[in-house]
């Protein structure tokens, strides 16, 4: 296999779509608040598409025979408005409209479909002219000021200190939002938690002390000894340098005089020893808001129309929060300091996922997104609990192993579902029935032509959680597949609904493929059942806990189906083949992913114009004629004025996105 | 080979009740009646014992087939479900007809189970959102805190057996926050259920060995002090710096920073009780011991004065566990789907007996464990023990099955069934108990009024 390595990255991502100057002023918290917003969009060629000329006829060939002339399908219907201006002023309906128009929902499958550069157009006329998204201008959405959750916690005082800390022990689980744990309006300290911080930061600072004096600690080295770098300096630092570099680190920027002092004060009697001092310290940083919230300070906090670069420590800080889960590092806070972050943020991200400290993301951002933190508490009824216990870290570490290789070799993200290849080892190779693996590790394999494995569809982690504790549940796999890949999950069923899965005809048991389809008959489920089930179905190959099976107890397996948007497939590696050819709406789909997971907020309609632009720039080839690199996913998000900008408080709510 | 985790839990509860010294409950009834002669006292009964309130919660309806009683009044027969607690039948009283009309879709569309978790002891109708503008109501176990919280060494306990989320979006658009927190301390700020037994029994009797822990504890605080203002400040300053949101968010911590304040400002009034067990250690692999241990600690943490008012999910809302050691393979919340098919129902039945045991265990408990007037900890409790889904297949939020246990220090009419026969809001039931802690309030939630036969 062909291995490129990251440093290569840059020639490519440089050079698209959205760039923040780097002429602002986005150093200190006082940035004055005329600064120019400087953020443009280079790709914004075409012309602005007027209704009557552009939109109309599109909406009358493509969406009237349901949404027009009287009719009104799903309550939805384009043509009732007296006017132009009440018709663009309902939002909800126009969002609708947008997601799905982009996400391919509509027009269906089996009606004529637009081509892409009208949808496109379509697209830009909503934001522009329903949703006032100004590119020129771009609304970078507001963030939350947000406390870390446990595993930043946990990396943070790793990092820090050299302490490992087990927040999984001591602390309660993180409430989560958009499917991530990174999201700050739900993350939120009440007085339990606050006793849990002071008690963490009694016991980890008393750590500190007990080994300050313990040469061969990392505790000690990393403290109190001053490591040039050839690693063998020992000269003692004093209480108050050792300090203010902790708070620096601990704080993500430059502390006072004034803190340093208060913080070696704290030690209770003169006499006290340096250990003495700096644990003490230690103590008070670690229940300090300044280290617990992770808060970005703006000038007009409170006007909306108030957008700036952010400054380049909170830059830092959301930087390493993305991809190490914890603080800065020095050399992140040394070049905030020279305010040359921005000027460096390529060479910077490079180094920051070649460094084993991305291994972070790896775990939290696949651990949510596909769900793999799930494996773990997987449970299964009887026939399968005892075989799944010594699967279940394999299966994560599969999982997490691809998508570093994807990651770090900067391949097409597209691989994740289309591989020919995964990493196992002896015991998965068995559960996957691959033949010829020996020795402990895990290593690449390619899989044989004919083997149906491949890519994420058919990783064992996946396939595990989205099945029921007793059988498999097609409903769920096309759920996730409709969620996580393509961007486009379906809405909840309506309680009380009939049968699904458990359907008999007159008593004969019918196998899961005929169930579903007594349920899709009714037309009220059909709308996304047929959606979801053809691709739950193209798995039904794959048990309960990701095992190949050619029968389902008494009934042979058929995996044979028909997608809504129309392509006709047996079995996995034609569905596979198929997913694969969704490019747009798999970028899309993880951009929108890998933005909620590194803002910390939920996507905003204000959001569309960014991602689309950095789909497009995924769905352009490099010189290499390689689309989707990794590079091009991260270095848009990390680029976009959504991650560059903030903006004060909004008095009122923004319209929603559907998402949330 | 034997389980780690059930040796620990015997030998633990071998030590309950048997080495505790009660300083505190013991000392209790005398300043609890010299506060009475001068102001109403707050959470006490009449002979001045503690009043304690508990709320259990369990996910995804019952089948109501078994669950309701024959017959109503004092004269009742238990439905199968509710058998376990045939012996305590005078200790309690199940009620038929309380609504959750708040846990409706209202055009909100699907989640009701985030919605049932949510309202269930807030009554208000949580904003549909997976994060931002998030808000839900005060939970009533919160609302007696503010009132009754510095009776007590600790203002509340939240009890939990779950110690992660689930992954990926939890209940179809709604923030995993609704899901699985029942205490809410502001509309805004859920307070997250412990699962560790460790950390409980810890808070209850202290860090260290059992001759050291008073020490420990002040040693504690006394640290604590130094550090406070620092965190007040720093506090201060970053608030004047944040936008409106920010401000807010920074405003739940200012207000957690204060409560450990208080706390400090307390701990002359109260001590920890002795005991010489050590904590247990781990968290059991089995459900139900696990359940058992956290329903231990709760005891004992009302046996001793600890705390006055407790919440405890037995699972989350739409848990969807499957249960081998009953034999049912399938995941609770699917089997909730029913279908109205015999063999869905019986499994359902069966999950929620299970269920019952736990409370029957916790009930026998409460009622074992005597206070200095003679009567039991159960005689001076309320326990509310339900669900604010009925049937798991409609979803539905009325004709609600509700058990509230106890005697209330002598002002609840255990031993009936209760009949409604009509929807009576859920937050009249929690309005009424808010009066017997010495709460007056006009309104809680959605109430419309008081159950005046409780």
């Amino acid at each position: 296999m062909r291995r490129r390595r990251l440093l290569a990255w840059f020639a490519l991502s440089g050079c698209f779509c959205i760039s923040v100057e780097s002429a602002y002023d986005a150093h200190g918290e006082d940035s004055s608040a005329n600064s120019a917003i400087a953020v443009g969009v280079a790709t914004h060629s075409a012309t602005q598409p007027n209704y009557e000329q552009h939109i109309l006829p599109l909406l009358e060939n493509l969406c009237y025979d349901c949404h027009g002339y009287g009719s009104d399908e799903g309550g939805v219907q384009f043509d009732t408005a007296q006017s132009n201006e009440e018709l663009f002023a309902n939002k909800q309906l126009w969002g609708r409209a947008w997601e799905n128009v982009l996400t391919e929902i509509m027009p269906p499958g089996d009606m004529p479909q637009p081509t892409e550069a009208e949808r496109q157009m379509l697209s830009r006329w909503i934001g522009q002219s329903v949703f006032g998204v100004d590119r020129d201008q771009p609304d970078p959405g507001r963030v939350t000021i947000r406390r870390l959750n446990r595993v930043e916690y946990h990396y943070a005082v790793r990092d820090l200190l050299g302490v490992d800390f087990d927040v999984f022990e001591h602390f309660p689980a993180d409430d989560t939002g958009y499917g991530f744990d990174t999201i700050g309006d739900v993350l939120s300290v009440p007085p339990t938690l606050m006793e849990k911080y002071f008690v963490a930061a009694e016991r980890i600072s008393d750590q500190v002390r007990r080994q300050a004096n313990d040469d061969q600690s990392d505790i000690s080295r990393r403290i109190f000894a001053d490591g040039d770098p050839a690693g063998n300096g020992q000269t003692e630092r004093k209480p108050g340098q050792i300090i203010e570099r902790l708070a620096t680190r601990a704080f993500r920027k430059p502390v006072d005089d004034r803190m340093v002092k208060r913080l070696a004060s704290l030690a209770s009697s003169e006499s006290s020893g340096a250990a003495d001092v700096v644990a003490r310290a230690v103590e008070a940083i670690l229940v300090s808001p300044r280290f617990l919230y992770r808060a970005e300070f703006q000038p007009g906090p409170d006007d909306p129309t108030s957008v700036h670069p952010l400054n380049e420590f909170a830059l830092a800080s959301r930087l390493s929060f993305f991809l190490w889960s914890s603080l800065p590092d020095d050399e992140l806070l040394l070049l905030a300091e020279q305010n040359k972050l921005r000027d460096k943020l390529d060479a910077q991200i490079v180094r920051m996922i070649e460094d084993e400290k991305s291994q972070r993301f790896v775990k939290n951002f696949v651990g949510q997104w596909l769900q793999t933190r799930q494996v773990e508490g997987v449970h299964r009824g009887r026939k399968l609990a005892d075989r799944i216990d010594r699967y279940r870290d394999d299966l994560v570490e599969e999982t997490e192993r691809f998508f570093a290789h994807i990651m770090r070799d900067d391949r097409d993200v597209m691989e994740l579902l289309t591989a020919d290849y995964s990493f196992l080892n002896p015991y998965l190779a068995d559960l996957y029935d691959v033949e010829g693996i020996e020795g402990e590790e895990f290593r690449l394999v390619e899989f044989a032509d004919d083997s149906p494995r491949g890519g994420l569809l058919t990783h064992g982690s996946i396939l595990m959680i989205t099945s029921n504790p007793d059988r498999t549940s097609p409903v769920k796999r096309g759920q996730f597949i409709l969620d996580n890949f393509l961007g486009a999950p379906a809405p909840p069923a309506p309680p009380d609904v009939p049968d699904i899965e458990e359907a008999t005809d007159g008593g004969r048991r019918l196998s899961t493929r005929e169930q579903l389809a007594i349920h899709r008959a009714d037309a009220a489920c059909a709308s996304c059942h047929d959606r979801m089930d053809p691709l739950g179905l193209g798995l039904e190959n794959f048990d309960a806990i990701g095992r190949w099976r050619d029968r389902d107890g008494r009934f042979e397996v058929d995996a044979r189906g028909e997608l809504a948007s129309g392509e006709i497939f047996d079995g996995v590696r034609e569905l596979r083949e198929i997913l694969g050819r969704k490019r747009r709406l798999f970028y899309r789909c993880l951009v929108k992913k890998l933005m909620t997971y590194a803002l910390g907020r939920g996507i905003e309609y204000t959001d569309i114009p960014s991602i689309e632009s950095i789909v497009d720039a995924m769905i352009a080839t490099d010189a290499s004629g390689t689309q989707g690199r990794f590079s091009t996913l991260l270095m848009g998000v990390v680029q976009s004025p959504q991650f560059q900008l903030r903006r004060g408080d909004r008095p009122t709510n923004p319209p929603r996105h559907p998402d949330g | 080979m034997a389980n780690p985790s059930q040796l620990n839990r015997r030998h633990f509860l071998r030590g309950a009740g048997a080495c505790l010294t009660l300083p505190a409950l013991e000392a209790l009834s005398v300043p609890a009646q010299a506060a009475a002669a001068t102001k109403r006292a707050l959470a006490t009964t009449a002979s001045g014992m503690p009043l304690r309130t508990a709320f259990l919660a369990v996910p995804d309806g019952v089948n109501l087939q078994h669950w309701r009683p024959r017959g109503t009044g004092s004269d009742y027969e238990l439905g199968k479900t509710l058998e376990p607690l045939s012996g305590l039948k005078e200790k309690f009283q199940v009620f038929t007809g309380f609504a959750h009309e708040n846990a409706e879709s209202l055009g909100d569309g699907g989640g009701d189970h985030a919605r049932a978790n949510a309202a269930f002891l807030t009554g208000a109708h949580p904003f549909k959102t997976s994060g931002a503008n998030f808000r839900n109501g005060v939970s009533v176990d919160q609302v007696a805190a503010q009132h009754i919280g510095d009776q007590t060494r600790l203002r509340s306990l939240q009890l939990g057996c779950e110690s992660g989320r689930t992954q990926g979006n939890c209940d179809t658009g709604y923030s995993c926050a609704y899901q699985y927190n029942l205490s809410w301390a502001s509309p805004t700020l859920p307070i997250a259920p412990e699962a560790n037994p460790r950390a409980v029994f810890e808070q209850i009797f202290g860090t260290g060995q059992p001759v050291e822990r008073q020490v420990n504890l002040q040693k504690r605080l006394a640290r604590r002090q130094s550090i406070l203002d620092l965190v007040l400040e720093d506090t201060h300053a970053m608030t004047r710096q944040l936008g409106n949101n920010d401000r807010h968010k920074l405003g739940e911590f200012l207000e957690s920073v204060r409560s450990t304040e208080k706390q400090i400002e307390n701990a002359e009034r109260f001590t920890l009780p002795k005991t010489e067990m050590m904590p247990p250690t781990g968290i059991p692999k089995n459900y139900q011991e696990h359940m058992r241990v956290m329903l231990d600690l709760l005891a004992i943490s009302f046996q001793t004065d600890t705390t006055r008012l407790a919440t405890f999910p037995l699972a989350h809302e739409g848990s969807n566990r499957s249960f081998p050691e009953l034999n049912i393979s399938e995941g609770h919340h699917n089997l909730s789907h029913h279908k109205r098919k015999q063999e869905n129902l019986e499994k359902i039945a069966i999950i929620d007996h299970f269920y019952m045991q736990q409370l029957a265990y916790f009930l026998d408990k409460l009622d074992s464990l005597k206070e200095p007037d003679g009567s039991s900890v159960l005689d001076n409790s309320m326990i509310v023990y339900g669900c604010a889904i009925s049937d798991g297949d409609k979803h539905n939020h009325d004709d609600l099955p509700i058990v509230v246990a106890g005697g209330g220090g002598g002002t609840l009419n255990p031993g009936r069934h209760v009949d409604f026969g009509r929807d009576v809001p859920m937050c009249n039931l929690f309005l009424s108990m808010l009066d017997r802690m010495g709460v007056g309030l006009d309104r809680f939630g959605d109430s419309t009024g008081r159950v005046a036969d409780l």
